[in-house]
């Protein structure tokens, strides 16, 4: 383990804006989460949080907002304890976004969500009325106003509940995994919008990229203890202290050029090994009959809304298809369509076989997805029990089902975890069960929705490493251009409905080497179609 | 199980009424204010559960869970009940704006009664505690199906065998009531046991 | 049964009754739950919450009527409604139930998913009172031939009379909660005296019925998609117990989150109120006509 390191910004002359005296924290009945937390923060920082999954970002960041206070007199927030009178001040001064937007969306309209914070302030209706008006409109939702939650997207969630936030005018902002799940689009909106933020920004994130966009100070965290705090550049350019961390992001790198290639060329050329040549491939995929053929496949929503316009896909056997897309651009309801749990209308040919309404009821036999959210598909008490669920229904012979869950569960790496509970898991290790549990069924095709959204770049890694390792035709939804080309030969984008191109996926990445480096957020879908019509002028 | 307006005469329905509202006016100071936005929530989870069906032969039957929601929230079973109705009546129609003083007493004080019995029943182990659970919940759905018998032979004697017939109806839900208590806790018990450990509740004063 | 009228029915004709009334009930059920299409639709079906009173177009007078007095007007209404005692007046009341749908412009399917929704329950009281109601003097008897039945007409009147007041109060539904977003309706019920913490509570918990219901589906597909079939058996059961404890942990692990997310904004106890009213004198008038109505069928009813 290398040396603890603090950078030169901690020596300041002014008071830091909050000062966090060796905090220890856990939670009833756990271990420690947060060791001996030495922290000081200045008015005006921008300071980013990261570290792996379950290092303390989060519990760290609940403190600074008083939500958790076990130990109030370790936590000083302009230069008094965050107790009492003072935390109920303070409160309105620090805003704190969690990651589901629906915590912070408990109210009816959007309206009474955003005017629910200036209210408590004090301000009257005339005054909260504007505040809401401002707010909204800077996130670009002030037409939705008098909606529900629930009739909103994800991405406008999101933003909604930042505008709950902002409305207060809080001088310190907290935000907890501000961009997972959305699209690039949604994420340079995002950006800017805190760009132009003046006051203090505390920033947890996976996303390092993101991070040097709107950061200058970083904070690394390992198991409850502060490792680094530095600057943002000398976190992102000792890639070696990363890796210790988890934080390893040189495999996003590695596809991206020299940039911030800073001397582990060992380590990048292992993680380019698992990605089979994509020629072979396709040859291999041509030589089959297709396994999925789509032709005119159409779906509208019992609501009218268009879901899919028209779609004509081929998918080969041992093929790996990248679905690219904004949010809403149709790419999960391709994948329910595909499993039939959806039926539009057009054509559908699995396997040689034409998908009527009878039989779609059993292609999930053939078709296994891999749901965004885990928690969507785990509903059992142990690890053993999730794998043997399928399995069960299948009714299999035990000794069968045995051997299946076995032989899943060791394909995962989670080998020894039987009588685990899923629900206490990491979200990396619950992700690797969800692939067991429909890997045991023996699908021909595994259909994977974000699968990396919310995971630390280690759980990202071994994620990659084991669907690389399955022999077995995928299709991969995502945001995530790098992992996309790490893992797929093509890539189909969509846009409302339909899929406007298809193309290799190294086309799309193929670009100079500056662009690409930020492609993670710059690249918006009409400078990819550009590409992909570049190089398929038809 | 919801009995819908226009059945009960109206002394019932406005004695319903009062008694419902006092026994809310209760289960709300027995809730700590800190718990009442919690106790909001989970009230959302229970009407979705409650729309969970269950195959039953050639036709389905929804769940209740009085059981459960007793035994998760204690004292504040009764006000999530009230509310729980009130929203299935204003969206669905499930019961009515005007019987949601009986159903809330048919319904209310069965959990009240189930958070009790899980609690003194409840012996160390899981067999114990999901013993506990099924009898709670057969229990609870057993005296709501008595209410609302009761609560129809109010009506007048020409409904004694209407509610006999609606109490013989729902002894295959009371059954299935316990079992799903049953398991439910049983999972809880695996996956989360303080849940059932700092009972009544997470929610309780 | 020595004073009842009696009048001998034959088989026939209470074979044809029978259908005549189960055809009815088909039809509906048909109406209802076959206009999104067969098997698929019913499933959907069961994770399908309709929404009230999101329709904020301004169409009707009731969308312009002070949010208290039509609460406390329609629900004074309902409740003189529910002493009708007599079939004739009852079916007047549901009449004017109607016309009050019609006035307000509410959505057809929205009523006749309420309509639907209680034919379990009040198609027990057809079925069964015309026979088991007690037998007084006066009553008027059918006998059906075969069997030693006695099909008393005061009965199947009884249960008409509960049927056309439930849906009669049912329709009333419409106009009161349609009409206004559900936010204001429940300010208005705030206002009228109730308190306020059900008021907070009942829309916190209208909010969170959308957000579980979206975990629920999911959590059904993905057991779907491993095979899960319902049947009527053990392991569905132990299976659905998993499922109802999965949701309620992570409702209460969300609980947590909201209340956190609460206080960070400043909940102190009480969420704040904006909503104005203003009646004006035509919303008294209107205030007062529904509950005259009401008066007005039940003098008559006592007099018929």
């Amino acid at each position: 383990m290398h040396k603890l390191a603090h950078g030169s910004t901690l020596a300041r002359e002014e008071d830091p804006l909050f000062k966090i005296d060796s905090l220890s924290f856990r939670y009833q009945y756990g271990p420690l989460v947060l060791r001996e937390i030495e922290l000081s923060i200045y008015q005006g920082d921008r300071l980013a949080i990261a570290g792996a999954n379950g290092s303390g970002k989060s519990t760290l960041a609940k403190h600074l907002n008083g939500l958790l206070n076990s130990n109030p007199s370790k936590i000083y927030y302009q230069g008094k304890p965050l107790t009492e009178q003072h935390l109920n001040k303070s409160r309105f001064e620090i805003g704190l976004l969690f990651q589901d937007p629906d915590d912070h969306l408990f109210c009816n309209t959007l309206y009474d969500d955003v005017a629910f914070g200036p209210l408590n302030q004090g301000k009257t209706r005339e005054e909260t009325e504007n505040i809401v008006h401002e707010a909204l409109t800077q996130v670009d939702l002030e037409p939705h106003k008098d909606k529900a939650a629930h009739c909103l997207s994800y991405g406008q969630k999101k933003r909604a509940a930042l505008a709950a936030i902002l409305a207060m005018k809080p001088t310190t902002l907290i935000l907890d995994e501000p961009t997972v799940n959305l699209d690039t689009k949604q994420v340079s909106i995002i950006i800017e919008l805190l760009k132009h933020f003046q006051g203090t920004l505390i920033c947890i994130s996976h996303d390092l990229f993101f991070l040097k966009e709107i950061c200058q100070r970083a904070l690394v965290l390992q198991k409850g203890v502060i490792h680094h705090n530095y600057s943002i550049d000398e976190l992102m350019a000792a890639p070696a202290s990363l890796r210790e961390h988890g934080l390893d992001f040189s495999f996003r790198s590695s596809c991206c050029g020299n940039h911030h290639q800073h001397g582990n060329n060992s380590h990048i050329q292992a993680n380019e090994q698992p990605s089979p040549p994509p020629a072979a491939v396709c040859e291999k995929g041509l030589s089959h009959p297709p396994l999925i053929q789509l032709k005119n496949f159409s779906y509208t929503y019992p609501n009218g809304t268009v879901g899919l316009d028209n779609i004509n896909l081929t998918i080969h056997k041992g093929e790996s298809l990248a679905l690219l897309g904004e949010n809403g651009a149709g790419k999960s309801t391709l994948a329910a369509s595909l499993t039939g749990i959806l039926s539009g209308s057009g054509s559908y040919v699995f396997n040689g076989q034409k998908i009527s309404q009878k039989n779609r009821k059993t292609l999930w036999k053939d078709v296994g997805i891999i749901f965004q959210d885990s928690a969507d598909q785990l509903f059992c008490p142990t690890c053993w029990e999730e794998v043997a669920f399928g399995l069960k229904q299948r009714k299999l012979p035990k000794q069968e089902i045995h051997r299946r869950v076995h032989n899943a569960l060791d394909m995962v790496h989670l080998n020894g975890f039987e009588e685990r509970v899923p629900l206490d898991m990491s979200g990396g290790e619950r992700k690797r069960l969800a692939i067991a549990s429909v890997i045991c069924l023996q699908p021909q095709v595994l259909i994977m929705d974000e699968p990396t959204a919310g995971l630390d770049p280690q759980g990202e890694e071994m994620f990659l490493k084991i669907i690389s390792e399955l022999d077995i035709t995928q299709i991969l939804i995502s945001h995530d251009l790098f992992f996309i080309a790490q893992h797929c030969q093509k890539a189909i984008i969509m846009d409302r409905g339909a899929a406007v191109c298809e193309c290799s996926t190294k086309t799309l990445l193929h670009d100079d080497v500056e662009k690409r480096c930020l492609v993670n957020f710059n690249l918006n879908l009409c400078e990819l179609q550009e590409r992909c019509h570049k190089s398929h002028p038809n | 199980m919801h009995i819908s307006d226009g059945v009960l005469p109206i002394s019932v329905t406005l004695g319903s009424y009062a008694i419902s509202m006092v026994a809310a006016a209760w289960s709300v100071r027995k809730t700590r204010a800190e718990n009442l936005p919690k106790t909001a929530v989970m009230t959302s989870a229970f009407f979705v559960a409650s729309l969970v069906h269950v195959p039953l032969g050639p036709t389905s039957v929804h769940l209740l869970l009085p059981g459960l929601i007793g035994i998760m929230l204690g004292p504040s079973a009764f006000l999530s009940i009230f509310l729980g109705l009130f929203l299935q009546s204003i969206l669905f129609q499930f019961g009515g704006l005007t019987s949601l003083g009986a159903n809330a007493i048919m319904m209310g004080f069965p959990a009240l009664l189930a958070g009790w019995t899980f609690n003194i029943l409840k012996r160390k182990g899981r067999t114990a505690h999901i013993l506990a659970g099924a009898f709670s919940g057969g229990l609870a759905t057993a005296l709501a199906t008595l209410a609302l018998a009761l609560l129809l032979v109010s009506a007048g004697e020409d409904f004694t065998a209407v509610g006999k017939l609606a109490f013989a109806a729902h002894l295959p839900v009371i059954c299935i009531e316990a079992i799903i208590s049953g398991c439910t806790i049983s999972f809880l018990y695996k996956v989360r046991p303080a849940f059932l450990n700092i009972s009544p509740t997470v929610l309780e004063k | 049964m020595n004073d009842a009228a009696a009048i001998h029915l034959d088989f026939k004709l209470f074979i044809l009754a029978i259908a005549l009334l189960s055809l009815f009930y088909l039809g509906i059920w048909f109406l209802a739950f076959n206009r999104s299409g067969s098997a698929k639709g019913r499933e959907k079906e069961k994770w399908f919450v309709p929404v009230v009173g999101l329709d904020s177009s301004k169409k009707s007078f009731f969308h312009h009527w002070d949010v208290r007095l039509k609460i406390a007007s329609l629900f004074s209404y309902c409740l003189l409604i529910s002493m009708i005692s007599e079939a004739i007046m009852a079916l007047f009341a549901l009449l004017i139930s109607l016309g009050a749908v019609l006035l307000a412009k509410t959505p057809f399917s929205r009523l006749l998913r309420r309509m639907t929704a209680m034919t379990g329950f009040l198609s027990m009281f057809i079925l069964i009172l015309p026979f088991s109601a007690v037998q007084k003097p006066g009553d008027q008897l059918i006998f059906i031939d075969p069997f030693t039945l006695a099909f008393n007409l005061r009965g199947l009147q009884l249960a008409l009379t509960i049927v056309f007041k439930a849906a009669a109060i049912a329709m009333m539904m419409e106009p009161l909660f349609n009409t206004a977003p559900l936010p204001a309706t429940v300010q208005g019920m705030q206002r009228l005296g109730v308190p306020a913490v059900i008021c907070q509570m009942a829309l916190m918990a209208h909010r969170y019925i959308f957000v579980f219901l979206h975990e629920a589906k999911r959590m059904n597909t993905g057991m779907r998609l491993r095979g899960f079939r319902k049947r009527t058996d053990m392991e569905t059961l132990r299976v659905l117990g998993n499922f109802v404890g999965m949701l309620l942990i992570r409702s209460v692990d969300r609980t947590e989150r909201v209340y956190q997310a609460m206080l960070a904004r400043g909940y102190d106890g009480t969420f704040p109120t904006h909503d104005t009213f203003q009646a004006t004198g035509r919303d008294w008038l209107l205030g007062f006509f529904w509950p005259g109505i009401a008066l007005l069928l039940l003098l008559l009813d006592s007099k018929y």
